[in-house]
């Protein structure tokens, strides 16, 4: 798969695609550090109902944020089989817990369509772009708006 | 090349730090009069030092302000000068005018407005005195000091320069002094640069340069040796030592030979009587042959002198030379082993001790260190828990082992917190110049004393420290202490004085600022915070929490904002500042009499002995310093108040009781807890938190969670357990902020 990669458009980028319930999201491959099996973690208190709290990689407090319950949805009920996405925020770690990781796609920036004007805020904050594959959707995440960084203290 | 010559910068600069650090030191003993000769020297030598390394790299602001400091200190040592508190004054603004300088080359700045103010004070110390008998002096002082046998040996040996020093100016005669520099093996390597030397020389006076030897065809050049002999003739007004004091620096890696046109003459003549100028010249010049052949940086010192006097009374076979210079090399070579304060070698000498007593070790490296050691307090953890797991026999060679290896983990690791231990003297050591400046500029007299500045801190620490420390410091000069006249009509001495202290307590370090000021004005502070919003007009405050007011985020006490303090940033950021250091700040004010703020922050930022509870599945840790004691709960030590918060009847007192899970939020108890633990807030008493259970002490290794995350209210980090999961540490004065939703407090909690 690389070597098919490596002639594709030079303008294009490399997503990681995952799933959550039916729908696909995809992040940039180099914003993404490692893949991991979801492990128990430590509630963190007054949080946001989507941060599940932070575990321990390897000497490193990394929080992880459900992606389900970030979109409005219920929160994952976590198994052995859910997948955290261990991504790049601006020098920070995040996690992001989907139910499974599907594929990395070439998408060159013609295939990227943008979100519709009329879609809710909370979509169009966050989905930096739509990509269509095998008659399915592709929302790519702008991870930075979607989990914001705090360097300020909290409140 | 480039990448060389930054590194030997970023040596220079370090190495001005620890002068400048022992200049200061210094300069202090000697202006409260505790002091001997070698303090003096030792002040001279640092600032010399600077002076040299500053010409190297052609910073010509350091370097002339450096040369006059230096001549005061000069004078000083030479007892022309005397160390009465007006010139010790002068000398401890030159100290910080210097560091600026330092600073100020460092990063490319131009000089500050007060290096030329301080610059004319300095020399109003050495014109008085020096006004018509400096000439004298001086010639006199290089007559002593000039290596007399090199004088008219390099005259000999190169094109002849003009002889006579001819006065252009009245003040300042100048008159040629040539400099022969023949540069050894060492000169490139350590970083030298001949064009750079050349150039400094020229901060002296007008420089011509002639050389002598012949470049080797390309094909055959070694860069690195340099055949070259360089003939400088300078036209200057300086003394020889001052010269030779220039040049010193470089003085072990090139052989210097110096000759003042004007003293050589003199010598000349003096000595005309019983020696034929040329039969010197060809005396000087075998001997220089000798030295040639020999090899050896031959520095001239008084035996030479007298040797070659002696020689120089008539033909003299080779032979004789070479005895002579033997024995001179030798005796210097004696000298140098006996009596370190001959030319060069106490430097060389204190620089070698230095060497041997302390090794500059990268701060990463050590946080490799500090991180490895984490680890491995982890996995001993880890290690720990599986074995109580196991279903071993008590006493058995596996429980004894892993209790001795967590004796040694504990070792190790205070072995390695303590390599980044440092005194918190780098820090105090800056305060006396926040307090000279403020004090000039308020027009205070304020006296700063010092304790505990060799009480060790965490080096992270003690760099977060400074700022803070400097704006508190302000805070009391400017705010606490009064003008010397309203000081006198309330029948304190003029002079107002601020303690700042550092002490260890335990597992912190406990740092006081107390000044003997006004004290803060409480009802200026309440008017104050009620106009600002921060309080309602109706607020009944103890005396205490008006206190804390100052602490408050956007409070401000000072009428129009001055550039001392009250710049937009006031005591809250003292106090976020300290609170990220897992510190706390607290005050004790005594309207009239003073006020005492008292920091305390834990001793490392990376370890922490903690006590492990559980709340449901979760575990928290709490600093077990604060843990008092853990009591069971029944219903009659339990009280409810009217308002439905808890309290707890402790020892003959009631204190608050404070149910966790509320204030963190977690999923409600199943059962009703049972136990409360008691907590020490150092700001607000005891107080006591309810809990599942006490599941035991362990060391923790401290992870940040704003590393990735950002902070959170009432958890102070976190940090790994046994199990690989993650345990959060409770802050407990926040989580009594949290419990407290008193004005004051929430105050304290948003801040």
């Amino acid at each position: 798969m690389s070597e098919e990669v490596k002639t594709e458009n030079f303008d294009s980028k490399q997503y990681v695609t995952f799933v959550v319930g039916e729908r696909l999201y995809g992040v940039e491959i180099t914003a993404v550090r490692e893949i991991k099996q979801w492990s128990p973690t430590t509630a963190l208190p007054n949080q946001p109902v989507y941060t599940r709290g932070v575990l321990n990689l390897r000497g490193t407090i990394v929080p992880v944020h459900d992606l389900r319950a970030r979109f409005g949805g219920m929160l994952t009920d976590a198994t052995e089989n859910h997948v955290i996405v261990i991504a790049s925020i601006a020098d920070q770690a995040v996690g992001i817990l989907v139910d499974a990781v599907s594929d990395i796609l070439n998408v060159s920036p013609d295939d990227t369509r943008s979100v519709p004007p009329s879609a809710r805020e909370m979509d169009l904050e966050a989905i930096s772009g739509l990509v269509a594959r095998d008659d399915q959707m592709i929302a790519l995440l702008d991870l930075t708006r979607l989990f914001p960084v705090n360097t300020f203290m909290a409140a | 090349m480039m990448d060389d010559f930054d590194d030997f910068q970023a040596v220079f600069f370090q190495e001005c730090e620890e002068l400048l650090g022992d200049l200061q030191d210094h300069l202090e003993s000697i202006a409260d009069g505790d002091f001997d000769a070698e303090t003096l020297n030792a002040a001279f030598r640092a600032v010399h030092s600077i002076k040299g390394g500053a010409g190297a790299f052609g910073f010509d602001h350091l370097v002339n302000f450096a040369h006059i400091f230096e001549t005061v200190m000069d004078k000083l040592r030479s007892d022309e000068l005397d160390a009465n508190p007006t010139v010790t004054k002068v000398l401890l603004r030159s100290n910080d005018v210097i560091a600026d300088l330092v600073a100020d080359a460092q990063n490319g700045a131009p000089p500050r407005d007060n290096v030329e103010r301080v610059r004319l004070e300095l020399e109003a110390l050495i014109n008085p005195a020096a006004a018509d008998a400096a000439p004298v002096a001086d010639a006199g002082q290089a007559a002593a000091s000039t290596p007399a046998p090199a004088a008219p040996e390099t005259q000999a040996s190169q094109t002849a320069p003009e002889v006579l020093a001819e006065p252009e100016e009245e003040a300042e005669p100048t008159r040629d002094v040539t400099i022969r520099i023949a540069p050894g093996p060492e000169f490139i390597h350590s970083g030298h640069d001949m064009v750079k030397l050349i150039r400094a020389f020229k901060s002296m006076g007008d420089v011509r340069v002639e050389t002598e030897g012949e470049l080797p065809p390309l094909s055959d050049h070694d860069a690195v040796t340099t055949q070259l002999v360089w003939t400088l003739t300078l036209n200057t007004a300086e003394t020889i030592s001052e010269i030779e004091e220039f040049y010193d620096f470089y003085a072990h890696t090139a052989d210097f030979t110096i000759t003042d046109s004007s003293v050589a003459e003199e010598a000349v003549s003096a000595e005309a009587e019983p020696a034929a100028p040329v039969q010197e010249e060809t005396v000087a010049e075998q001997a220089q042959d000798v030295q040639e052949q020999a090899q050896e940086p031959l520095e001239a010192s008084s035996a030479t002198v007298v040797e070659l006097n002696v020689s120089s009374e008539g033909q003299v076979a080779l032979d004789e030379v070479k005895a002579a210079v033997a024995q001179a090399d030798a005796a210097e070579k004696a000298e140098k082993a006996a009596a370190p304060k001959a030319t060069e070698a106490p430097k060389k000498a204190a620089a070698s001790n230095k060497a041997a007593k302390t090794l500059r070790v990268e701060l990463n490296r050590v946080d490799r260190l500090v991180n490895m050691v984490g680890e491995i307090v982890i996995t001993q953890a880890v290690l720990n828990q599986k074995i109580s797991e196991v279903d071993l026999p008590p006493n058995n060679q596996v429980a004894q082992a892993i209790e001795q290896l967590s004796h040694q983990t504990r070792e190790l690791q205070e072995s390695v917190m303590a390599i980044r231990a440092q005194p918190v003297k780098s820090v105090f050591s800056r305060m006396p110049r926040v307090v000279r400046d403020l004090a000039d500029q308020l027009g205070k007299e304020v006296t700063l004393e010092l304790a505990g500045e060799h009480t060790e801190v965490d080096t992270t620490v003690i760099e977060e420290l400074a700022e803070p420390l400097t704006h508190m410091l302000r805070n009391s000069m400017d705010h606490g202490l009064e003008m010397p006249d309203a000081r006198e009509a309330a029948g304190k001495p003029r002079c107002g004085t601020v303690w700042l202290t550092a002490e260890h307590r335990g597992e912190r370090v406990t740092i006081t600022l107390e000044d003997d000021g006004a004290g803060i004005n409480r009802d200026r502070v309440l008017a104050k915070a009620i106009e600002k919003g921060i309080v309602p007009e109706e607020a009944q405050l103890t005396p205490e929490e008006i206190d804390m007011l100052i602490f408050a985020p956007g409070f401000s006490t000072a009428a129009a904002v001055s550039n001392v303090s009250g710049r937009g940033v006031g005591m809250d950021v003292v106090k976020k500042k300290v609170q990220a250091l897992g510190g706390r700040v607290s005050l004790q004010n005594n309207p009239g009499k003073g006020a005492k703020f008292v920091i305390t922050l834990p001793l490392t930022l990376a370890v922490l002995d903690g006590m492990t509870i559980g709340i449901g599945d979760e575990r928290f840790v709490l600093p077990l310093g604060s843990v008092v004691e853990a009591l069971k709960i029944s219903d009659d030590v339990m009280e409810t108040l009217p308002s439905g918060s808890h309290i707890l009847r402790y020892r003959d007192n009631y204190i608050p009781l404070l149910s966790v899970r509320d204030l963190l939020g977690l999923d409600p108890a199943l059962e009703r807890e049972s136990l409360a633990v008691v907590v020490e807030t150092e700001t607000d008493g005891k107080i006591s938190l309810l809990v599942d259970e006490l599941i035991g002490q362990r060391q923790v290794v401290l992870k940040s969670l704003e590393a990735n995350f950002k902070r959170i209210e009432g958890i102070s980090g976190a940090t790994i357990l046994g199990d690989g999961r993650v345990a959060l540490i409770l802050d407990v004065p926040a989580l009594h902020a949290l419990g407290t939703g008193h004005n004051v407090s929430a105050l304290r909690k948003a801040s």
